[in-house]
């Protein structure tokens, strides 16, 4: 018996299994005899610790210049210098964080966490370019955003997108901003950070994974302009809504319009609409506008509930309850040492149950979050649908409020106005 | 002409998207408002509580910058400047000797100074250290515990959501006000 | 330069840049799967030298060699990383030239589109928008839906049994198992495990086998397979009635220290003297009248005198002991040593475990928790407790929360501790006097209640958080009984004051009282609307739980200290002479045998299916067909 004791006790501290002391000390602080000082750790400052409100600064400064150069000064020039600014500092100098997108969810952690309260910084990036979209227009993705700008310079043929095939695609965005808020109210993750394609090229290091996504999203930016802004970027949801109704957006030409089509082959978002001329009461589409507003509630239950229905497998990414999924699936995971998760929850001497418990509760938060995300996505998708039944005559060319990233390249590509119209009016003829 | 039914059509879509604006813009205002009822003028950095930390070594592979921010801190004032240490010799070291063959490092980020007659002063060279912990562990298991690791700011990137902390097995990194920003042994007890 | 030229240069330009992008960021990758593959860092052959020196450790050649190669994987591994950081530098060089010249060379070739005759009617668009709209809004939702189908619900799992058939079935798990937490043992034991070579069983069986066993060879293998293998899992049962926890015996007088078990096959017949029906019996080093707890295949006690306290880990199959822990190493805030009585001793508390944690507490006010292999924890004095007899208050532990009732002369007060730091999570001071009862859990409906016994008050407590939930006054005197309960009814005694029946609430109750036959020390248990009490001066009485009408009385030779239990629809009453007084359970009184164990005992016995462990003076003694 006592050689097995002394086995064991061999045993673990061959595993060099450690046992965290609580300041308490098995060997005495030395009394030394010498004059030597015991030094104390050196505690850098943060990096960025006064750069935040900097940034603040900088943030407003480029939204008031880019809203001018759009709205009064018209010069696409313009905007794109200040992009390749916000590109170099917002990007590569400052490795991409702090990040309007991102500050979605520090603000839903904040509202639903009691635990965080957002920064003012972080608030106030999160709040500026959305007041900006609702009077001028998306400046903020213009030039404002390091995302937007790398996928803006790199931009060489865009091809046009069938509005369709851009109409579909751009659901993705609103699921995109359901999920992430669901996870960062839950604690769950921060997505909208993990999963940015492009901050492993800010930070010129990432998971190689993660580098191919977003070597590949450029590459696919060459020929579809802006795939991130236009069919993933949550945030853009969100200047949408604002930029469709904002006071002053940018405007294609400066006078009359002269039915060019110059400016509708210039964008590359695809986001000029075109002139109209339907029948006016057309008694079928009035029709279907009814019944799409009908529908709407409906749609809001149906996707609440089936939203509900998904909270088990939307709840799988939180690591307690994977976790206590993995215990209660694979209990033989116990005896892996190198399941470092099962290990470190089997040492900390937390039970089972409490684990359990905590899932639970995670769970029933998935649960109401799944009704609230499905009833949002079945509102979002219903009022799409219902925009795509409803129309207006238009005589001239103009931007759509609410796709336009006012990169300005209409402007530019306008004749109206310039010095040279009239010898461009000739070789149009 | 105030009459033509254009101009109605036109008045009429003004009201509504001056409506829709407001409804917007009081959404704006609603919700910013609430967080910044909530709101703190302090920045937020990440930071490890070396008390829940179990060394796992994740620290050294997940962080999104190679070498990780996470480095290996020595509270000099909980050491016990011991000759054997068991941060900086493998376990069942041969000989007291500082040759690579009895250095528990991977980089040898440890360097040993002799003070005096028994006790050996510890210092990690933070260039080098890549926060794997093993030291840590070592010390924790056979010392004091005065080797442990902290996220070093002057090299952290706070990104928004922390990938390590994420990563974490016993959720060891936590969010910590920007004013203080170490959660060093010795003066950061256990609350 | 003409614009033919120009877009030419630029052409070139953007070949030269692209073909070089891809160059750079090729060799990235390969160097980056290199770094991936190797890991220079966890280099095997250099652990393999360290080995190899370790075994001839005055070969200065090989230390060369180590330190050579350290050295050499050290600055591989700094390059790389050095390699790395430059070529992202490069590799973005390189894209901004491509980029730029990409983009000039376009402007140059800028050609204006042929305006043609644009349809100005969206009919079609619009309609094939809506289609496509309502056909990818069908499917996301029908595929969340799928999604949400197929996937079950694995919390609700009923996962203790699922989880425990799947491994206890497994003999490869369970081989696992035992390698990584009871390595040295296999290796000390290993000779005797190929003498018998019966494969079927796992490794564990075997080598228990191999040592010293009474009897019942074949039976002590067979049916004690599952708890050894999921102790962790099992801990998630800590709820009423269910299943796995119930069969464990995790604290004094069982779970919840209600003195019921739910175990069946208890056997009724023995003889200590004659060995009849001992499956094994062994010495216990230091002396405690605590009383076993087990979990699974293991059995904890505990053991102090004066100067040392352990806690002793037995494998309850064969009585070897698995590990002691020695706890004298607490830092106390005084170097007095407690004043006891011999009737009391240095380690009278029960431990309790949740099968991953153990903890005991002792006079000395010393509090310690172990992991199920005897690694300590943590451990903490609570500060001496002034008892003229001796702490004897046993613990329990409910959801991760350590309960320690701690009445003193001083002051009475109970606490909860965070079972895995030690750390305090509550503490409620108490208006009482000193006490020796212990507490006991009682699942009032819902939710679950603290109850525990002093002079005067019986009280209520939240086990979470430690708020006082009722309180009545009702005993006088030095409280040695733990409480009862039964279908909601708190059953409360001592001697020389009274038994009282009550129904707590924010209003508590005294249902009845009764005053007849009254316990100094062994605790009462109710059951099926019987309540039994064991008196120190040995009479055993049956009340109706309902009215404490006197149902049946016996009368034995010795006096009762060892608290009764029930178990398989018998009452156990241990006398201090060792002899077991074996009841039916019913309102009629049945004598089902009075076997003795040969040794007095005062401590409460444990069950586990088929089995009783008795704490004697001296031994532990397994009992079992």
């Amino acid at each position: 018996m006592k050689n097995n004791r002394i086995a064991i006790i061999t045993f673990f501290s061959g595993l060099l299994i450690s046992v965290v002391s609580f300041a308490q000390q098995r060997f005495p602080r030395p009394d030394f005899e010498s004059d030597y000082l015991v030094p104390s750790p050196l505690a850098p400052e943060p990096r960025w610790a006064s750069m935040e409100i900097l940034d603040v600064v900088i943030l407003l400064i480029v939204l008031v210049l880019t809203s001018w150069l759009a709205i009064k000064k018209r010069s696409r020039r313009g905007i794109l210098y200040l992009s390749v600014f916000a590109l170099i500092y917002f990007g590569f100098y400052r490795n991409g964080c702090i990040c309007s997108i991102g500050g979605i969810q520090n603000v839903t952690l904040t509202l639903f966490n009691p635990a965080y309260a957002i920064s003012l910084t972080a608030l106030l990036f999160f709040v500026l370019p959305l007041i900006f979209a609702l009077f001028m227009g998306r400046v903020f993705c213009a030039s404002a955003c390091p995302l937007g700008a790398i996928q803006e310079l790199v931009i060489l043929k865009p091809i046009s997108i069938p509005s369709p095939v851009r109409k579909v695609l751009g659901l993705i965005p609103y699921l995109y901003l359901g999920l992430s808020i669901l996870y960062a109210a839950t604690n769950t993750d921060f997505i909208i950070c993990r999963y940015d394609p492009f901050i492993g090229i800010f930070r010129m290091d990432a998971s190689f994974e993660m580098l191919i996504l977003g070597g590949s999203f450029l590459l696919l930016g060459m020929f579809v302009a802006r795939p991130y802004c236009r069919f993933l970027c949550p945030y853009g949801v969100l200047l949408n809504w604002m930029s469709s109704f904002s006071k002053w957006h940018l405007s294609i030409t400066p006078s009359e319009c002269v039915d060019c089509k110059l400016c509708a082959h210039s964008c590359p978002v695809d986001a000029i609409n075109k002139p109209v001329i339907e029948p006016v009461s057309n008694r079928k589409d009035i029709n279907k506008f009814i019944l799409s507003i009908l529908i709407l509630p409906v749609l809001v239950l149906i996707g609440g509930y089936i939203g509900s229905k998904s909270h088990i497998y939307l709840s799988r990414a939180n690591t307690t309850v994977s976790l206590a999924e993995l215990m209660i699936t694979q209990p033989e995971l116990k005896n892996d040492p190198d399941h470092i998760d099962v290990q470190t929850f089997l040492a900390s001497g937390k039970t089972m149950e409490t684990l359990l418990e905590e899932a639970a509760v995670i769970r029933s938060q998935f649960y109401y979050g799944g009704w609230i995300l499905g009833g949002f996505l079945g509102l979002a998708f219903g009022l799409i649908f219902m925009g795509k039944t409803i129309y207006r005559n238009r005589k001239d060319y103009e931007p759509d409020k609410g796709n336009c990233v006012s990169c300005g390249r209409c402007m530019d590509y306008c004749p109206v106005g310039k010095p040279d119209f009239d010898e461009i009016m000739k070789q149009i003829k | 002409m105030e009459k033509s039914p254009e101009n109605k059509a036109n008045k009429r879509r003004e009201f509504i998207r001056s409506t829709a604006r407001l409804t917007l813009a009081i959404g704006i205002g609603g919700v910013s408002g609430l967080a910044l009822s909530k709101s703190t003028k302090e920045e937020w950095v990440w930071q490890i509580d070396p008390f829940e930390c179990t060394q796992c070594g994740r620290c050294a592979e997940e962080c999104v910058l190679t070498p990780s921010a996470v480095k290996c801190v020595h509270a000099f004032d909980l050491c016990g400047y011991c000759d054997l240490c068991g941060g900086y010799f493998k376990p069942g070291v041969i000989d007291l000797h500082t040759g690579a063959e009895n250095q528990l490092c991977p980089t040898a980020a440890i360097k040993r100074d002799f003070i005096e007659e028994p006790f050996f002063e510890y210092t990690i060279d933070e260039d080098l250290c890549i926060g794997c912990g093993k030291c840590v562990k070592g010390c924790s298991a056979f010392g004091n515990g005065s080797l442990h690791l902290q996220i070093r700011h002057d090299l952290c990137l706070n990104c928004n959501q922390c990938t390590i902390a994420r990563l974490c097995p016993s959720d060891a990194i936590t969010r910590a006000p920007a004013s203080k920003p170490y959660n060093f042994k010795g003066d950061f007890t256990k609350s | 330069m003409n614009i033919q030229e120009k877009q030419k240069t630029t052409w070139r330009i953007a070949v030269i840049a692209g073909i070089f992008s891809a160059i750079v960021s090729i060799i990235m990758i390969l160097n980056y799967w290199q770094l991936q593959r190797s890991e220079p860092l966890e280099n095997e052959l250099l652990a393999n030298l360290v080995e190899q020196l370790r075994k001839d450790t005055s070969n200065e050649e090989l230390k060369e060699d180590i330190r050579r190669l350290d050295l050499m994987v050290r600055k591989a591994y700094f390059t790389k990383q050095w390699q790395i950081r430059a070529g992202a530098f490069i590799l973005i060089g390189g894209v901004v030239i491509l980029v730029i010249s990409l983009r000039m060379y376009q402007s140059y070739s800028d050609k204006l589109e042929e305006p043609g005759s644009e349809d100005r009617h969206l009919g079609r668009e619009l309609m094939a928008a809506q289609k496509w709209i309502m056909y990818s809004v069908i499917s996301i939702f029908g595929l969340a839906l799928i999604a949400a189908y197929l996937s079950n619900d694995k919390l609700a799992e009923p996962y203790s049994l699922a989880s425990l058939e799947d491994t206890a079935e497994d003999p490869e798990v369970e081989e696992i198992a035992i390698r990584t937490s009871d390595d040295a043992e296999q290796i000390t034991t290993e000779s005797e495990s190929i003498e018998e070579p019966n494969e079927a069983r796992p490794l564990t069986e075997q080598q228990e086998e191999g040592s010293e066993q009474v009897t019942g060879e074949t039976s002590a293998a067979e049916s004690e397979q599952e708890p050894e293998t999921v102790p962790e899992t099992a801990i998630a049962e800590s709820k009423t009635g269910s299943l796995n926890y119930s069969k464990q015996f995790p604290s004094f007088r069982g779970p919840y220290g209600l003195g019921l078990s739910n175990h069946k096959n208890i056997p009724v017949d023995w003889d200590g003297a004659t060995g009849r029906n001992i499956l094994w019996k062994a010495e216990i080093p230091l002396h405690g009248y605590n009383s076993p707890a087990i979990w699974g295949d293991r059995l904890f006690l505990t053991g102090a005198d004066a100067t040392s306290q352990f806690i002793y880990c037995y494998n309850r199959n064969n009585g070897e002991v698995i590990w002691e822990h020695p706890v004298n190493d607490v830092a106390r805030n005084t170097s007095e040593v407690p004043r006891v009585t011999d009737d009391t001793g240095y380690a009278a508390p029960t431990v309790a475990t949740d099968g991953v944690n153990v903890c005991a507490i002792y006079a000395t006010g010393d509090v310690v928790c172990v992991d199920r292999e005897g690694k300590r924890k943590w451990a903490r004095n609570l500060g001496m407790p002034d008892n003229h007899y001796g702490h004897s208050s046993s613990l329990l532990i409910y959801k991760g929360i350590l309960l320690i009732q701690f009445d003193t002369n001083k002051q009475g007060k109970v606490l909860g501790l965070d079972v895995s730091t030690g750390e305090t999570k509550w503490e409620t001071p108490r208006n009482s006097k000193i006490s020796w009862a212990s507490p006991i859990l009682a699942d009032m409906g819902g939710r679950t209640e603290l109850i525990l016994s002093t002079s005067p008050q019986v009280a209520g407590y939240n086990p979470l958080t430690g708020e006082e939930l009722w309180s009545i006054d009702c005993l006088m005197g030095e409280v040695g009984p733990s409480p009862g309960f039964s279908e909601g009814i708190v059953y409360a005694t001592n001697e020389y004051a009274v038994l009282a029946a009550i129904k707590p609430g924010q209003q508590p109750e005294i249902l009845w009282e009764t005053n007849e036959y009254l316990p100094e020390v062994a605790s009462p248990v109710v059951d099926d609307g019987l309540l039994f009490i064991g008196t120190s001066y040995g009479v055993i009485v049956c009340y109706d739980a309902s009215n404490g009408e006197l149902l049946w009385e016996f009368e034995c030779d010795d006096g009762i200290y060892a608290s009764p239990m029930i178990a398989d629809n018998k009452v156990f009453f241990l006398d201090m002479g060792g002899k077991m007084h074996i009841f039916k359970k019913d309102r009629t009184m049945t004598l089902l045998g009075e076997p003795e164990l040969g040794e007095g005992s005062v401590s409460t016995p444990s069950f586990s299916d088929g089995r009783i462990y008795i704490r004697g003076y001296n031994f532990l003694y397994c009992i079992g067909i």
